[in-house]
């Protein structure tokens, strides 16, 4: 705040206002002072509107007006009620940081207040837009506005880059007095020259001798040119020969003639080839250099400034060497003229400093002198007197000091003599009551004798010792518990508080829920008859499926009849065409075959052929008809013999003991059983009788 | 729904060694042999469809049979040419039966021009004993099929054989669509 | 192909449909899964207002042999008149080319049927209506 404050004041006692203030008188203000010197600040930024005698304008108007202006320049508040009461009420807190705002920027807000009277928009209701006229003004009103906008930025940008007339004004000036004082020096030159004899012919043989020196210099130069092409064509006639000389040599290597020329061309070849790399970048880097200094010259606006500060630096820079060289010159001249004078003067000086330093050592050698007496004097004074030599101021202040210590002793000592009588009448008292205390004590003792409370005052005693105890510990209790209430309320504040933010959140809550409720009847309603569409759709789906398959199927049938049907109609064909043969052959067109005429005539040929064999086939089957019961008979008679026998085989195994060569000659015919019946050998003997 | 693929085969060899038999048992099953013998006259077609395993794939074989005699043959000359497979059967009891069945390829050969001969050897009526004279011995069989590229096989209609040789064909022909497919695929 | 619709094939592969022969691609066909003769029944685009009709009909294709070109006037496919049969060289590893002339009239329907193949399976990769 204090700060702020003297930032106001500095503001205020500077340009533009020279106010004259302190902090105190500022600080000491009346709020409607206040308000005027708010007023005269706006007054500067914005002339003309704020015109107005602060202590007889209307409160709320002047509020309306200032804010309003405020708010337009930007200054950053919360224009509410409060604010406004505080402002009109000039209330320090609320005004010094708008006058702070203010005077801290002010060049920049008057600007800005000159632009918003221009620029700030005027509100108008849509409602009036739609009034031909008034849209036409509007537009208009908006146009100029444009165009004040430019102008202004065209003005800004012009104060910018034009030159300000009074610098131009100032540099005509040095310039004025550059030229003055070349001319003195002219003047000078030639009042110094005039007088002195054959300066002419001098100056012409000067002039002369200077020209010829220049020419001197240039044939030098011509010289050291020349050598240095003698040298580049020596260099080149060197190579020259060097290279004849290769190309001799190689020549006359007939053998490897060709390819070291070739390899020497090849290498001259590649040198070359570096040689253009390197100048190709050279190149290169030449057109960049050439696009950084288009690019530089393409920038006019930044060049012209810059330009001109460096001028200005330029001849700032010049000017300054030029003075130093007057300076120079003047002192030249001036040693010329006065210099015997001076160095009289000189010499006169230096005697004269002689003489003073010699004066300035006597008398340093006597004070000297003079303070090793006073030294000695003073010794002499202490060793007569005891202490230390007073001077007279010393003594004085001593005196005073002492003068002060007595009366502070005077002081002190009554102050004593009154405590030491207090003393003693409270040592008498003491004596007094400690009598008493011991009478009383002997009564109680005796009382409590008396009644059979012996020690009663000793519990008493430590009873109080106890109660003592007691308060305390009930007060740090007492704190305790004042701490645990505070806390208490504390908690239930932030329950309140949480019950509050909460509050809000669960009638949200409650929303959502009945909302929630809403949605999943709605959901599960949606789903039964998603559900019932998703059955209809199933059924409607596998039946339409089933179809499918059933048409599938149907279709690949009829894809296989068709193959079938083809083969069908192939063997059709085929018949009719032995059809057609067959009628052709009937017709006796050709024949069938070498052995028959016609198919037909085949046909019945192999008919009376099979029928024949059927009737063969057929006898052969009567006869086995006939016969079969006898022959079955006869089959069965078979079988049965061939068990007979096969029985009688055993058997003869089992005799074998007894008739081995029977036995072993029985097993060499044993393979053919018709042979037995007709060779009868051993005992057997078997007759087949039809 | 599986590919259905579709083949033509012809029944070829003399006449009784069996063909009929070997249609009728292949598309009908063993209960539907025929212990009577009927003389084939005309062209009889069956058709059967042959699942292949583990593949969406059904063959439906259309067998196309015809009696052995010449005039019988003429109706199934037609097919010779775009036929896909063949099923050349000889009756094992009969000798002649197997001989004739060089000249029963070379007709069909013929007829096909440069297309090849797919097919099977079926040696019929295995269930008869053959080691006496006058039989036909497997290996003549088995060199008579290898000789041309057909796969030989032993059956016996009466004993319901008859399915492994055509399933064979009916994978043979499978395979050759899935081949020619995907040539043309990568076409 | 704009306005060639394939009607009817004899027989089919789920993975080589009848559409596949009218959608201007050779690389994919529609194949016959066995046996001769095979099939293809095709609406060819009727000509509005003064449109002419197709002059004929291009087909890329493998295998066929014998081809028999059949068309109809409609309304129903019925009634078709054999237009040509063409026979087709067999030509390995390559696709045949054959263009069918449909002189003669408003055809409504055409039928492709190829009565013979060069191998067991046909296949037809393209067909392109000539304007």
């Amino acid at each position: 705040m204090a700060t702020l404050l003297k930032e106001i004041v500095d503001h205020l006692n500077a340009e533009p206002f020279h106010m004259n203030l302190t902090l105190v008188t500022f600080d000491e203000k009346q709020p409607i002072e206040l308000l005027e010197t708010l007023n005269a600040i706006l007054v500067h930024l914005d002339g003309k509107k704020h015109e107005v005698d602060v202590r007889e304008e209307n409160q709320d108007n002047m509020y309306v007006r200032m804010a309003g202006f405020l708010h337009v320049i930007g200054c950053k508040a919360n224009y509410d009620e409060e604010f406004q009461k505080s402002f009109v009420a000039g209330d320090k807190r609320t005004l010094y940081p708008i006058i702070h705002w203010l005077l801290s920027d002010l060049e920049r807000l008057r600007k800005r207040a000159y632009l918003a009277h221009y620029l700030v928009p005027i509100d108008v209701p849509p409602e009036f837009l739609g009034d031909e006229a008034m849209m036409e003004m509007y537009q208009q009103y908006k146009g100029l506005q444009a165009q004040f906008k430019s102008n202004h930025q065209a003005l800004e940008q012009a104060k910018e880059t034009s030159t300000n007339p009074s610098e131009l004004r100032k540099e005509l000036q040095q310039l004025e007095a550059e030229k003055e004082q070349l001319q003195q020096k002219i003047a000078s030159l030639q009042s110094k020259t005039q007088n002195k004899e054959g300066f002419d012919a001098l100056l012409e043989v000067t002039s002369s001798l200077r020209k010829e020196q220049e020419e001197e210099a240039r044939i030098a130069e011509k010289i050291r040119e020349q050598r240095v092409q003698l040298e580049q064509a020596e260099q080149q006639y060197m190579l020259s020969t060097q290279r004849l000389a290769e190309l001799k040599s190689s020549i006359k290597d007939s053998d490897a003639g060709a390819e070291t020329m070739l390899k020497v061309l090849r290498d001259e070849v590649n040198r070359n080839r570096e040689n253009l790399e390197r100048y190709r970048r050279e190149v290169d880097e030449k057109k960049d250099r050439l696009h950084t200094l288009e690019a530089t010259l393409s920038e006019p606006p930044v060049s012209q400034v810059m330009i001109r500060d460096l001028e200005s630096q330029v001849a700032g820079l010049r000017d300054e060497i030029q003075t130093l060289e007057d300076r120079l010159e003047e002192d030249a001249n001036q040693t010329d003229d006065k210099l015997t004078v001076f160095k009289q003067q000189a010499n006169l000086v230096g005697k004269k400093k002689e003489i003073a330093l010699k004066e300035l050592k006597d008398a340093e050698h006597e004070r000297s002198e003079l303070s090793q007496r006073l030294s000695d004097r003073e010794r002499e004074y202490e060793e007569r007197r005891g202490h230390k030599f007073l001077r007279k101021d010393e003594f004085k202040q001593y005196a005073a000091e002492l003068r002060e210590k007595t009366a502070k002793y005077k002081e002190m000592k009554a102050d004593l003599n009154e405590i030491r009588q207090e003393v003693a009448t409270l040592t008498r008292t003491e004596q007094i009551l400690q009598q008493r205390d011991e009478r009383l004590a002997k009564t109680v003792a005796e009382l409590e004798a008396k009644r059979g409370v012996a020690g009663y005052q000793t519990t008493e005693r430590s009873l109080e010792e106890i109660s003592a105890h007691k308060a305390q510990v009930d007060k740090s209790k007492e704190v305790q518990l004042d701490e645990l209430s505070r806390i208490v309320t504390e908690i239930t504040n932030q329950l309140k508080d949480k019950k509050n933010q909460l509050a809000p959140q669960i009638k949200n809550l409650r929303e959502v829920r009945a909302q929630f409720q809403e949605l999943e009847a709605k959901y599960n309603e949606k789903k039964g008859a998603y559900n019932s569409v998703q059955l209809a759709v199933d059924s409607d789906l596998s039946r339409l499926r089933h179809e499918v398959e059933t048409l599938q199927a149907e279709c690949d049938d009829a894809e296989s009849r068709y193959h079938q049907h083809n083969v069908d109609i192939q063997t059709a064909e085929a018949l009719l065409e032995r059809a057609n043969k067959e009628a052709k052959y009937q017709r006796g067109e050709g024949r069938y075959s070498k052995e028959f005429a016609t198919l037909s005539a085949l046909l019945t040929n192999k008919l009376n052929e099979l029928d024949l064999h059927s009737r063969d086939l057929r006898k052969q089957q009567k006869e086995v008809k006939e016969n079969q019961e006898p022959r079955m008979k006869q089959r069965e008679m078979f079988s049965v013999l061939q068990r007979l026998l096969d029985v009688k085989l055993k058997t003869a195994g089992q005799e074998a003991g007894g008739m081995r060569t029977t036995g072993e000659s029985f097993r060499a015919g044993g393979g053919a059983v018709m042979d037995m019946a007709g060779q009868a050998q051993g005992v057997n003997r078997l007759i087949i009788t039809e | 729904m599986a590919l259905r693929l579709r083949c033509k085969v012809l029944l070829i060899g003399d006449p009784a060694v069996g063909k009929t038999a070997i249609s009728q048992t292949f598309s009908h099953g063993l209960h539907h042999f025929r212990k009577d013998y009927a003389m084939t006259t005309g062209v009889d077609v069956y058709m059967k469809p042959i699942k292949i395993p583990e593949q969406p794939v059904c063959v439906e074989l259309f067998v196309l049979d015809a009696g052995g005699d010449d005039y019988t043959q003429e109706l199934l000359k037609p097919h010779y040419a775009t036929a896909n497979a063949f099923v050349f059967v000889y009756d094992v009891t009969s000798l002649d039966s197997f001989h004739h069945l060089r000249s029963w390829y070379e007709r069909v050969q013929a007829a096909r021009e440069n297309a090849a001969v797919v097919g099977v050897v079926l040696a019929n009526k295995s269930d008869y004993d053959t080691s006496g004279h006058n039989m036909v011995k497997p290996h003549m069989g088995q060199e008579f099929a290898k000789a041309r590229g057909l796969e030989f096989f032993d059956t016996s209609a009466l004993r319901g054989e008859v399915e492994v040789p055509l399933c064979f064909l009916a994978e043979v022909f499978a395979s050759s669509y899935e081949e020619r497919r995907l040539a043309l695929l990568e076409m | 192909m704009a306005g060639l619709k394939v009607m009817m094939v004899s027989s089919m592969d789920d993975r080589h449909l009848p559409q596949m022969m009218t959608d201007g691609n050779e690389r994919t066909f529609w194949i016959s899964t066995g046996m001769y003769p095979q099939e293809i029944l095709l609406e060819l685009p009727q000509g509005q207002g003064g449109a002419k009709p197709p002059r004929g009909i291009q087909i890329s294709s493998t295998g066929i042999r014998v081809l028999q070109v059949e068309a109809s006037t409609g309304p129903a496919p019925i009634n078709f008149e054999r237009l040509q049969d063409v026979e087709l060289p067999n030509r390995s590893g390559g696709l045949q080319t054959e263009t069918i002339a449909l002189a003669g009239g408003s055809w409504r329907y055409l039928r492709l049927r190829v009565a013979r193949g060069w191998s067991d399976f046909c296949s037809v990769h393209k067909l392109l209506l000539m304007l």
